[in-house]
């Protein structure tokens, strides 16, 4: 509402709020009315600070960012409160004020990778996109229209740090680099220090001026001063790819999305989100579709670089641990309101609302431990697997130097090339235990639970399954092997049929197996609705109706409807919230020392390991790389990789849950 | 990419061959001496009859019929119709009628289909949408004879706006009528698709990305939603454009127009195999190589798909 004051006034007071929002209140028409998602959320964000809200999916906190940012989805919009970004009041915009303000002074980091680049332009095509949307100019003639102060040429304070290095110039001034080192002994050294140090589009003058001084340019300031006047637009993009830490940044923004990893896309839309350097940076839920380790990369890039910007972060997670990691400040949302917020630490420490003493308890962390349930404590001093075990142990699946090699067309015509995606790896999984294969993505470990499944033929190696090598089953038995080993996957909202009812999913393997009649089956899905804690009434419904927790505890009841022996679950909590995946954990503990079930659990996520696994296989790049019980792991990791993962674990320095903590 | 595409020209061969077998002994199957058929109610002498068997080698059995025919083939020789007109005559004195009107059907449907579809896409559940969605109803379920007649006789008789009828007058003129009934029904599917897409697309999660970016509403419809959804309309235009090509022997037999599927129809009435099969071979081919072109265009609209 205030007119006195610009946004860059505002930006260099820091105890004015950059973003201020009270009472905001986001509603959404559907066919079944009026749905308010956001009811009264207070939020405040001061200039470079970072401030998380935390909450379950449906909270409203994706809903409450996008309002700022003038994203809703047609159906929604703010119906009450206000929105004050730099003292000006941007609640209800005109369209052209909210394009003006998107990108140069607020900009986005979207949530999931895979589905947030165009997958027919060129990363460099949709980084240079919001340089150009933003009207950032990069040369110097562009730079000295948009500055005065750039005018003069004896500048050397931080004002110079707008003009970027630019290809041509890193070209010429390496060549003078190396005519000047000539024949000296350290010269190739220099030269590949003086390659690697001077990023195009992102090294500024003065940083150049400083490298070039210290490798030993002759003249070096003037050198620098004359060269670096600023790079092209395509230049700058690379220089942003290279800040958002993408390696070989000039040739990948030459490439599609379809080319890069998880990683590298989040990285693209990093610097997208960068470009025109916005005050606040809305990152929501900017790493959760990624790997621990490749999470961990990238959060700590995104602090490193927002806090040198000076940008302000608003950072959207469901992770407590995550949160309370990268942010001063908490806020906690629960079905649409504010029920917490205050500095990170406090709220660890003293969580006031109930909600947040149960995400506080129920965090998954390195402090917390195996789930217990009566049967299992009661067996407690029970044998352990291992290589050295001299005890006969009861082991219901035995891999043996299981190896898969797949064959990719090569890039001739008719040839090929091979890739080895398991590489000789043996486990055993024991009778009535959690055997969990832990690694990244592309280190195999799905590759070897569609073998133990025997959905996969091994390339070599074998696998017994209660004394039978899976390999020799004629078509009957195999039908037989089915019924004992069941699977639950990763995604609740691929691996049910949306045609098919909850019922009807759940019915389907017994009619498949002509387990009794329509009567009796009918009986048993009522009673396995039961097992899983689903009132009997959801079974005429389908599954978009229901929630991500409540299809995976359908998956479950399928899994368990033939009673099989051995569960594999390949990310079967993954894409859960928090609270529901702590749920599906107690829920599969329970199920387990009731049926006497034996689990191979597939997982990224080191933090599920330790509260549902008795025995654990760390796998890197097709290999098993550590293999021990699970305390021993946790407790004592022996390879650098295991403790590379276990490092990555989000909240891993702060002890959550600290109730249970030992 | 020029291995996919010799692979493509090679996958040709025994689609080529296959098609033209299927063909030819469909026509060699059907009932009736095409012989005594040229006799008509006379009929014909049987010396002269058996000196025609002959001549177009109908007294050898059908298998080496049909290697003679692929012989002539590979020589350019595509043979004599019965009517005594080289085959090769009729079909280059036919194809660039049939070119044009193709070609003119083809761009109508693709401007006002695209046209059409993205302003209903982009304002899916209002008026415009729910008009254009009844008319491509209507268009679809509404046979093409009876829009050609209907055309012709609002457009060409009533108003007078352009003959009923096109004849030995070839012209982007008298052509302008049938191609506006030949493209009507695919404008209909070509605005249905498009419309589809593009709402599927606006709500996809890098056209929020770009929003997010600050780019304008127009570029970001142009560049991130139109794009996009081109790559299912294309795949459809392209099948479209094969069948265009393959002559549309209702249109063209109403508003006559000496195109290729009016000399289609006049060869299989009078059972003239030599020509019916030489014609249709020539269609395939040009099929196949829409298609192939279709293809390749896949590549440029979408780099997710890689020839190997």
């Amino acid at each position: 509402m205030s007119t006195e004051s610009s946004s860059q006034f505002v930006a260099s007071d820091a105890d004015q709020p950059l973003l201020e929002v009270r009472d905001l209140e986001v509603s959404f028409s559907t066919s079944s009315g009026e749905v308010k998602a956001v009811k009264g959320a207070d939020l405040t964000v001061y200039p470079g600070q970072t401030v998380a809200i935390v909450g379950e999916s449906g909270s409203g906190k994706s809903t409450s960012a996008h309002a700022v940012i003038g994203l809703l989805p047609e159906n929604g919009s703010v119906t009450g409160g206000t929105i004050k970004f730099a003292g000006r009041d941007i609640t209800h915009l005109k369209p052209k004020e909210a394009e003006a303000l998107r990108g140069s002074e607020i900009g986005l980091v979207p949530q999931d990778p895979m589905s947030n680049l165009n997958p027919v332009w060129r990363i460099g095509y949709q980084v240079k996109e919001s340089l150009k949307a933003n009207n950032v100019k990069t040369s110097r003639a562009g730079r000295q229209q948009l500055s005065g102060a750039l005018v003069s040429e004896e500048l050397t304070d931080h004002k110079d740090d707008d003009l970027y290095l630019g290809s041509d110039a890193k070209k010429t001034l390496i060549a003078e680099l190396t005519t000047a080192l000539g024949q000296s002994p350290d010269a190739e050294g220099k030269l590949a220090d003086a390659d690697e140090r001077l990023a195009v589009g992102s090294s500024t003058r003065a940083e150049v001026r400083v490298i070039m001084a210290e490798l030993g340019l002759p003249d070096a300031e003037n050198r620098v001063n004359s060269l670096v006047t600023g790079g092209s637009i395509d230049d700058r993009v690379a220089g942003l790819l290279a800040e958002a830490g993408l390696k070989d940044a000039e040739r990948r923004a030459r490439q599609y999305p379809h080319e890069f990893s998880g990683g590298m896309r989040q990285r693209a839309l990093i610097a997208i989100g960068l470009a025109a350097r916005p005050q606040l940076l809305i990152a929501d839920e900017p790493t959760s579709a990624l790997d621990v380790t490749v999470q961990r990369t990238i959060l700590d890039h995104l602090a490193g670089l927002t806090s040198e910007l000076g940008t302000a972060v608003l950072f959207i997670t469901h992770d407590l641990g995550l949160a309370a990691e990268r942010a001063e400040h908490l806020i906690v949302m629960y079905r649409g309101n504010v029920v917490e917020s205050g500095p990170a630490r406090q709220i660890l420490d003293a969580p006031k609302h109930p909600y947040t003493q149960r995400l506080v308890s129920s965090a998954p962390s390195l402090a917390s431990r195996r789930i217990q349930s009566e049967h299992a404590a009661a067996v407690a001093s029970g044998t352990e697997t291992g290589d050295s075990s001299s005890a006969p142990a009861d082991n219901i699946i035995v891999a043996k130097d299981l190896t898969k090699v797949f064959r990719l067309p090569g890039k001739r015509p008719g040839s090929h090339t091979n890739f080895t995606a398991v590489d000789s790896i043996s486990f055993e999984l024991e009778r009535g235990k959690t055997l969990a294969l832990v690694g990244e993505s592309g280190s195999g470990k799905s590759t070897a639970a569609n073998m133990a499944l025997n959905l996969l033929e091994p390339t070599s190696g074998s696998i017994t399954f209660d004394g039978v090598d899976v390999s020799t089953l004629g078509k009957k038995e195999l039908f037989k092997f089915r019924r004992r080993v069941q699977p639950i996957f990763q995604n609740p909202y691929g691996s049910l049929d949306p045609m098919f009812s909850i019922y009807r999913s759940i019915e389907e393997p017994l009619r498949v197996h002509k387990v009794g009649d329509a009567k009796s089956r009918e009986a048993r899905v009522r009673e396995l609705l039961d097992l899983v804690s689903l009132p009997q009434s959801m079974m005429r419904r389908f599954p978009n109706e229901l929630s991500g927790g409540q299809r995976q505890r359908v998956a479950i009841a399928r899994a368990l409807a033939l009673k099989p022996e051995v569960i594999v679950c390949d990310e079967a909590v993954s894409a859960l919230d928090v609270l529901v995946q702590a749920q599906i954990l107690t829920l599969l503990n329970d199920l387990q020392a009731e049926f006497g079930l034996s689990y191979l659990f597939i997982t990224h996520d080191l933090a599920v390991v330790r509260q549902i696994a008795d025995s654990v296989c760390v796998m890197q790049n097709g290999k098993i790389v550590e293999a021990a019980a699970t305390d021993e792991v946790f407790d004592n990791p022996k390879q650098a990789y295991t403790r590379e993962l276990l490092a990555a674990i989000p909240g891993a320095s702060l002890s959550i849950g600290g109730g249970m903590a030992s | 990419m020029a291995w996919y595409v010799a692979r493509r020209v090679m996958q040709l061969i025994p689609v080529f061959l296959g098609a033209t077998l299927l063909i030819y002994s469909l026509v060699f199957l059907l009932p009736g001496d095409p012989i005594q058929a040229l006799g008509g109610e006379r009929g014909v002498p049987p010396a002269v009859a058996d000196q025609l068997r002959a001549q177009y080698n109908l007294d050898k059995p059908f298998i080496v019929q049909y290697l003679l025919y692929l012989q002539g083939l590979f020589s350019f020789d595509l043979g004599v119709s019965f009517s005594g007109r080289e085959i090769s005559e009729i079909i280059a004195s036919a194809f660039p009628t049939t070119f044009q009107l193709a070609i003119m059907a083809l761009v109508i449907e693709t401007v006002l289909g695209v046209g059409v579809g993205l302003i209903a896409g982009l304002r899916k559940g209002g008026i415009f949408d729910a008009t254009f969605l009844i008319v491509s109803l209507l268009v679809i379920a509404v046979p093409i004879f009876v829009i050609g007649f209907v055309f012709q006789f609002l457009f060409g008789v009533q108003l007078g706006w352009f003959p009923p009828t096109v004849g030995s007058d070839v012209s982007f003129y008298t052509l302008m009528l049938p191609a506006i009934v030949l493209g009507s029904v695919s404008f209909a599917y070509v605005m249905r698709l498009t419309r589809t897409t593009v709402a599927e697309n606006l709500g996809a999660d890098y056209v929020r990305t770009a929003t997010a970016k600050g780019l304008s509403r127009r570029r970001v419809v142009s560049v991130h939603v139109l794009r996009n959804s081109m790559i299912p309309v294309v795949t459809f235009l392209g099948v479209d454009l094969g069948a265009l090509m393959g002559g549309a022997v209702v249109t063209e037999g109403i508003f006559n127009v000496p195109g290729i599927g009016n000399a289609l129809y006049t060869a299989i009435k009078a059972q003239d195999s030599p020509a019916v099969v030489s014609i249709v071979t020539v269609l395939v081919i040009v099929f196949l190589i829409a298609n192939l072109l279709v293809d390749l265009l896949y590549a440029v609209l979408d780099p997710r798909i890689r020839y190997a």
